[in-house]
């Protein structure tokens, strides 16, 4: 009779000191501290990739293929993670006793930020003397002049359109913002909804257009020091930069604010939008058939004084100082910075992104690309994207403030003060 | 508790020694049964609960050590128009999405309660909502709702398309709007509280009250209404609970926006705390959440359990 009441307490004991023990690891705000070397040289590595698109995968995969090859004696794994969730876990990832040792990561304030926290391992071994241009170099050095950060490839943002739409209403490029207002005109008279901008779920195309004009009417210097909280959103230098977006509200597609990004893309590409203001990415997706007909122009210029900058969101890798091997994470960074890797990813990933390193050269060239890629080469200035410049709490200010100017753009002075405190607000968390 | 010292009585004064070792081992087993459980939930619910009263208290990014600032996350709270404006969401939630799911479930209940040829393909339509995951009714009800959707083509058809709007899009809609789909749902679950609830009631009480005369809205006043009150105390429970933590709907449809218009304090808790870098504040605002939800379910339950007892 006694046997089972025994072996039950055993579990429940068991049970309970289970609980104990996790209770006295667990205390929330605690930040566990480095990992101490253990004994054995430890030759995993895990990548974690936010990369989940077929051709991504795979080419984070042939990636590590090919770094084993050259180093045998690591052990490399892939853990791809969709992008929101792998955004959200960075935090905790990088503060993990035992964290991924190398991730997918992108240039900008949130890794200048980690470096501050000596989240990051220092990558300075593994950046090579030459291919990066000065802009990408110092992209990746952190305030205390250490390399935490190896782009691999960027993209650019321009007004996409599809050329046999252009030809079928008989309209060219604009270079100006007046051009680009009288293109909208007459695209409006032919009956055509001139811009798309989908809000349903994704507000957050509001900040290319807010960077954009920053950038044309008030220059990158202005631009960096707003979104670094100097300068403030009441300055009459941002009210400029709505009251000249006003412009274009009235050739917003209206239906947009109910669309979500897809339909509005769909919208975009079966022409009833004219122009979008978009990444490659609206390119990339679309059907096989489509994409020889993309194109797209450089945002118009607005003051030719202002020097031009444009957005070329740099993506690569970093690597967490917690690694239980950082000879193995460094090499590993040291091979994604070499030309062959960036091609291969490249070539492998079908994407259009131009490889980072300037002596790798696009596997799959398109005149689409050689634009681009012209593009931000001649540019005297280059910016990642508003939230990569700043973080998603700074974001969030800004779509609240923006889809808001679009629907009552007479209470822009109000919108802004509002702007300003929630910036503020969430700078001091 | 009180279980404890009535078991290690048990043994009884007879048999001394053998009942005094049973006993003490019955009382082991039982304090196990009590404080493991007990000491599991304060490990799982109550002490992640007060980790987040504490990180309230603080200014803490989730990396950096957090910094004690006191009260400072709740007086944020008062100058902070997002938070008035979900504190106010959540009201009107609570009022139309709690008060029409409750009379509407209620209504069905008493429409479909009667057995009747095919009653229960009919019940079964009202249930189905309830089945569907809520991410999937939302993708449903964005379609209903898209500019060129079913509800504006309906509104055209009838002649009023100077009434299309972008229902989800604008902010004098967008709330009213998601209440739609909630509701959808909600009122076939609490339908089928009440049609369990309708079982109970007693036809004899109601032949008896035809007898003397009574109407039908009499009967449902005096005979129906009354003996339902042990199920009604459970829907309404379920109805503030739910409704407090109404979330997936809105984050699926509109994430709060457009500019915070739709905001609830769930929707705001977990875009300020979650997706952005503000625990401190996420959690004060978690906490006034859980207040709210225990302070309404308490004084609720306590009024309730209070009528019972006096009647």
């Amino acid at each position: 009779m006694s046997h089972p009441i025994v072996s039950r307490r055993g579990f429940l004991a068991g049970v309970g000191a289970l609980g104990v023990a996790s209770a006295l690891s667990a205390c929330a705000t605690s930040t566990p501290s480095p990992a101490a070397g253990s004994g054995a040289k430890s030759t995993a590595l895990q990548l974690k990739s936010r990369e989940t698109s077929d051709g991504g995968r795979k080419a984070m995969q042939a990636l590590l293929d090919e770094f084993v090859k050259a180093n045998p004696q690591y052990k490399p794994t892939l853990n791809t993670m969709e992008p929101a969730a792998f955004q959200q876990q960075i935090r905790a990832d990088l503060t993990l006793a035992t964290p991924p040792d190398m991730l997918t990561w992108f240039a900008g304030e949130i890794a200048s930020n980690f470096a501050k926290q000596g989240l990051l391992l220092d990558a300075t071994s593994a950046f090579p003397a030459d291919g990066y241009s000065k802009q990408f170099a110092d992209l990746s050095t952190d305030a205390s002049g250490k390399k935490i950060f190896v782009p691999t490839n960027y993209y650019w943002w321009g007004m996409f359109y599809r050329t046999s739409n252009f030809e079928k209403w008989d309209v060219s490029e604009p270079k100006t913002w007046d051009e680009f207002i009288a293109l909208c005109k007459t695209l409006k008279g032919k009956g055509v909804s001139p811009i798309a901008l989908p809000l349903a779920d994704s507000a957050w195309l509001t900040a290319s257009w807010f960077d954009y004009l920053n950038l044309r009417i008030n220059g990158a210097t202005f631009h960096r020091a707003l979104l670094a909280g100097q300068e403030a959103y009441t300055d009459p230098r941002v009210a400029k930069v709505l009251d000249t977006w006003r412009e274009v509200l009235p050739y917003l597609d209206p239906d947009g604010k109910g669309l979500a990004f897809q339909e509005g893309s769909a919208k975009w590409q079966q022409g009833k939008d004219a122009m979008f203001l978009a990444g490659t990415f609206l390119g990339d997706a679309t059907p096989a058939d489509v994409k020889a007909d993309v194109n797209f122009f450089q945002f118009p210029i607005i003051d030719a004084n202002v020097p031009v900058a444009e957005e070329a969101p740099l993506d690569g890798f970093i690597a967490s100082a917690r690694t239980a091997n950082p000879e193995g994470a460094t090499a590993f960074l040291k091979y994604v910075a070499t030309p062959q890797a960036q091609e291969l990813y490249l070539k492998t990933s079908g994407s259009t992104l131009i490889p980072a390193n300037s002596n790798a050269k696009s596997p799959v060239s398109t005149p689409l690309l050689e634009k681009g890629r012209a593009m931000v080469a001649s540019a005297a200035d280059v910016t990642q994207f508003f939230n990569r410049d700043s973080n998603d709490d700074q974001l969030n200010a800004l779509t609240t403030a923006l889809v808001r100017f679009i629907d009552k753009p007479d209470e822009a002075g109000d919108i802004l003060k509002q702007w300003q405190s929630d910036s503020a607000k969430a700078r001091g968390n | 508790m009180a279980a404890v010292p009535k078991a290690v009585s048990r043994g009884g004064p007879g048999a001394l020694s053998v009942g005094v070792r049973r006993g003490s081992r019955e009382t082991l087993v039982l304090l196990a049964f009590v404080l493991i459980p007990f000491g599991l939930e304060m490990f799982w619910t109550f002490w992640p609960a007060l980790n987040s009263v504490y990180i309230s208290l603080t200014q803490w990014d989730g990396i950096a050590p957090p910094v004690f600032v006191g009260l400072d996350n709740y007086a944020r709270m008062w100058s902070d128009e997002t938070f008035r404006t979900a504190l106010r969401n959540t009201v009107i939630w609570l009022v139309l999405f709690g008060g029409l799911s409750v009379l509407g479930g209620l209504g069905l209940a008493l429409l479909l309660d009667k057995p009747r040829k095919g009653i229960g393909v009919y019940r079964a339509i009202f249930f189905l909502p309830v089945v569907f995951s809520m991410v999937v009714t939302a993708l449903v009800w964005r379609m209903i709702f898209q500019p060129d959707g079913v509800v504006n083509g309906l509104l055209a058809a009838v002649g009023l398309e100077d009434q299309a709007r972008i229902w989800l899009g604008e902010p004098e809609t967008a709330l009213y709007a998601l209440i739609v789909p909630a509701l959808w749902r909600q009122v076939g679950y609490i339908m089928v509280l009440f049609l369990a609830g309708l079982k109970t009631v007693d036809p004899l009480l109601h032949e008896a009250a035809k007898v003397d005369g009574a109407t039908a809205f009499e009967r449902f006043r005096h005979v129906t209404l009354p003996q339902l009150r042990p199920i009604t105390t459970v829907v309404l429970a379920v109805t503030v609970i739910d409704a407090l933590r109404s979330f997936d709907i809105v984050w699926a449809l509109t994430k709060g926006g457009p500019y915070h218009s739709s905001e609830l304090l769930s929707t705001y808790q977990f875009s300020t705390g979650l997706l952005g870098s503000q625990l401190g504040y996420g959690s004060a605002l978690a906490v006034v959440i859980f207040l709210l939800t225990v302070g309404t379910i308490v004084v609720y339950l306590v009024r309730s359990l209070r009528d019972e007892e006096s009647a």
